[in-house]
């Protein structure tokens, strides 16, 4: 066999491996695993392009032979991916991706971007019995690959890993706007069940950030919870929030358009910051107290500021967003006026993926609202101008397939 | 003033208790509210199973004693000092007063205070007397003692104001009558004491009452599944019809270990086959050694069971530590009425605690007896005494 000769040049380490995987009964490679594919690139700022051969040996196996998967790697043909806010900051040269006076660059080029997929299991890299998912099974990975070994992972707070490895930044975890992924032994990986299409299921990564953020709040049944910030995030929020029992949910919007479907997504009041006095409207409701959970999810100062007026004393502030601007505010409302809990929030948390998924499952949040756009591998400028701009689209999605 | 009021004498008296009566409806004196004291016409009272403990002796009281803790009624008169309620309101009886001044009441842990367990235990209200009477030959009166400050089983009540928490009249007096006992303990449990999050696994073992207060309330907040367990089906198929995703029915000659087994394999998918959150709501030995044995490794189990005092816990103590659990007991939802009460009628009015469920039945004041013997035998969630037509 063509393989053996190979083998008795590599290092014992990999021999053994190798020679396990080979004898294994391993027909889980799907031998129309192309040697290239179609996907983007991110090149650079303002430099996204689209490749018709991207190749599979440099991107998906790191320089290995496609049959030569190692145990725990699963490979997909991706069905949909996602785009996020970060992404197209991430076009736009955001300082946070490409790196300024105070901080090194995150991405590394050339990369295939995009964190929110879906695929298919085409390929494993154990034996499938060993295996948590089969081939053909539909699943997602978390956007995060953790390390295991440093001071987060070790505290079990893997999505605040040091390394920070998500896919479609890092060049070790290309991402899935192309036609296949890899993920590597390290990922999370979730299935999705097939009752759920892949046009629903690229919002899982969105949600699972939506429902850390609303648990971040400790909501408790009966409270009075604001979610700031309509879009893809916010409204995961909102639909999550509502699962905790609050008496009453309110959603706030610039866009009049986003507070209906914020509605649909179960917030009780909805309120235009632009049209109404939102703080006082919140102390007139609360008997002059103030919300009890303030959900900020809109990256823009005022809705900060609004929020830390609204909030009552002992209130819990989550903070989600990405931020362009500075934001100033008298800092004595966190301490001696109002003794407040602030609280950041970061990616999925320990169970955001698993809580989503259940979720769309159970149609606690009409997802067809939320993703508005499923466009091609070469619309995807377009698709990022709809997410900068916000105002034609919530969710974007990219479909590798069309 | 002269009250009609339902006596207990004697513990321990058969069953039928519609045979034995146990409880005899009596003329008796009512003092008058003196200083921080409220007069309530009682309106609606529910047979809970703490009265029942009373009456089959397995909590012993001091007798005689007028039952009754679970209560809504309109306040009539109030004494000097009462800041909390005015006449007309309706209230809800909350059977653990609350001084005030104590270091639990200061903190905001009410339920642990101390004048208010005295009070209790001896049978008075927290003026430390007793203002309830039989009148005897001349002016002979002998002290009749107080359940939990309260005595709702009566026409009229004197009661401490720390005993009565304000009403909105927007929920029907029927279903207010729950949340001073079964809605606060149980939805409390949930959502003081446990503490679940949307999402999460909750177990409830023993669907009585209590038990169906804290399903409404795993409901509530958005428990991803809720197992009931109970030795009776027909509380089973109530508890599904109320929103449990899995129901499992203990046979009594069981061992403890098979049915914690059976249900665990059962469970397989969630939690490593058992639940992030297992609540005893039965009052039982053996219902918490289920719920604590249902309880995933790292997991909480709750329990408002108020057994014989001489029932003591038998677990395995080398899987306290082994299996990092926690156990917490929670009294009266580990709640603030005050807090806790018009949350929960906003939630009702909203539909999420649908307190009508709860009601089985009303009856009349002089089938009082009659009741405990459907409460005894399981057949009903909650029913209530109509004291509201008593003069």
């Amino acid at each position: 066999m063509e393989r053996f000769p190979r083998l008795e040049r590599e290092n014992l380490r990999i021999v053994i491996v190798v020679v396990e995987v080979a004898w294994c009964d391993m027909a889980t490679v799907d031998k129309t695993i192309p040697d290239h594919f179609r996907g983007i690139l991110c090149r650079g700022v303002k430099n996204y392009t689209v490749e018709e051969e991207i190749a599979a040996k440099d991107t998906l196996f790191e320089g290995r032979e496609k049959e030569q998967l190692l145990p725990g790697e699963v490979l997909i043909r991706v069905t949909r991916c996602g785009i996020c806010a970060g992404d197209a900051k991430c076009w736009s040269g955001a300082p946070m991706f490409w790196g300024d006076e105070t901080r090194k660059p995150y991405v590394e080029t050339p990369v295939i971007p995009g964190h929110e997929f879906v695929g298919e299991v085409i390929a494993l890299g154990d034996k499938e019995d060993k295996s948590t998912v089969k081939v053909g099974d539909q699943v997602t990975a978390e956007q995060i690959v953790a390390c295991g070994n440093c001071l987060y992972c070790r505290k079990g707070l893997r999505w605040l890993c040091a390394p920070h490895d998500i896919f479609g930044y890092h060049r070790c975890v290309h991402g899935g706007m192309g036609q296949y992924m890899r993920f590597p032994e390290k990922s999370i990986i979730y299935n999705i069940p097939k009752k759920i299409s892949p046009s629903e299921a690229v919002y899982v990564e969105p949600l699972s950030c939506g429902v850390h953020g609303a648990q971040r709040g400790r909501i408790e049944l009966g409270d009075t919870v604001v979610v700031s910030g309509c879009g893809p995030i916010g409204l995961g929020m909102v639909a999550a929030a509502k699962l905790a029992g609050p008496s009453r949910l309110i959603a706030l919007d610039c866009m009049d358009s986003r507070l209906d479907i914020a509605r649909e997504c179960g917030a009780d009041i909805v309120l235009n910051p632009l049209k109404t006095n939102v703080v006082k409207d919140i102390q007139e409701l609360t008997d002059g107290y103030g919300c009890d959970v303030y959900l900020e999810a809109t990256g823009n100062p005022k809705s900060v500021e609004q929020g830390l007026y609204m909030i009552r004393k002992n209130g819990r502030f989550v903070e989600f967003s990405v931020f362009k601007d500075k934001t100033a505010v008298d800092w004595t409302i966190i301490g001696d006026t109002k003794e407040l809990d602030i609280l950041g929030a970061h990616c999925s948390g320990d169970n955001g993926y698993k809580v989503a998924i259940d979720m769309i499952l159970r149609r606690q949040i009409p997802v067809e609202r939320i993703v508005t756009h499923e466009l091609s591998l070469d619309n995807i400028i377009q698709g990022i101008q709809y997410v900068n701009e916000g105002k034609e689209s919530i969710k974007v999605a990219i479909d590798p397939t069309k | 003033m002269k009250i009609r009021a339902a006596v207990l004498e004697q513990m321990g008296k058969p069953v039928p208790y519609s045979v034995s009566k146990p409880l005899i409806i009596e003329e008796l004196e009512l003092d008058e509210p003196e200083q921080d004291e409220v007069l309530v016409k009682m309106w609606y009272v529910g047979l809970c199973h703490s009265d029942l403990s009373v009456i089959n002796g397995s909590r012993p009281r001091p007798t005689p004693m007028v039952l009754g803790h679970e209560a809504v009624g309109q306040v009539l008169q109030i004494g000097p000092g009462v800041d909390n309620v005015s006449v007309g309101d309706m209230v809800s009886c909350i059977f653990v007063p609350g001084c005030g001044q104590c270091e639990g009441c200061r903190i905001g842990r009410p339920t642990t205070c101390i004048p208010g367990a005295e009070a209790n235990k001896r049978g008075v209200l927290l003026c430390g007397k007793t203002h309830l009477f039989r009148t005897g030959r001349g002016t002979d009166r002998q002290p009749v003692y107080h359940m939990g400050g309260t005595s709702g089983f009566a026409t009229h009540a004197v009661l401490s104001k720390h005993s009565v928490v304000k009403v909105d009249q927007g929920i029907p007096p029927e279903y207010a009558a729950l949340l001073g006992c079964g809605v606060i303990t149980g939805v409390g449990a949930v959502t003081n004491s446990a503490k679940v999050s949307f999402g999460s696994s909750v177990a409830i073992v023993g669907l009585g009452g209590v038990g169906v207060c804290a399903l409404l309330g795993a409901k509530a907040c958005g428990a991803g599944q809720i197992v009931a367990v109970d030795l009776d089906p027909r509380k089973l198929a109530k508890a599904k019809e109320l929103g449990a995703t899995h129901t499992f029915l203990v046979h009594k000659d069981d061992p403890i270990s098979k049915t914690v087994e059976t249900i665990r394999s059962q469970l397989g998918g969630i939690s490593r086959g058992g639940v992030d959150y297992a609540l005893e709501m039965a009052g039982s030995g053996p219902a918490l050694q289920i719920a604590y044995g249902i309880t995933k490794p790292g997991g909480t189990t709750v329990t408002i069971g108020l057994p014989d005092p001489a029932v003591h816990l038998d677990i395995q103590q080398v899987s306290i530590t082994a299996e990092e659990r926690t156990l917490i007991g929670s009294y009266l939802g580990s709640g603030v009425a005050t807090r806790d009460l018009p949350r929960y009628v906003d939630l009702y009015k909203k539909g999420s605690l649908p307190l009508e469920k709860l009601v089985s039945g009303i009856i009349p004041f002089r089938e009082i007896n009659q009741g405990f013997d459907m409460l005894e035998k399981g057949e009903v969630i909650r029913v209530l005494v109509n004291l509201k037509d008593e003069k």
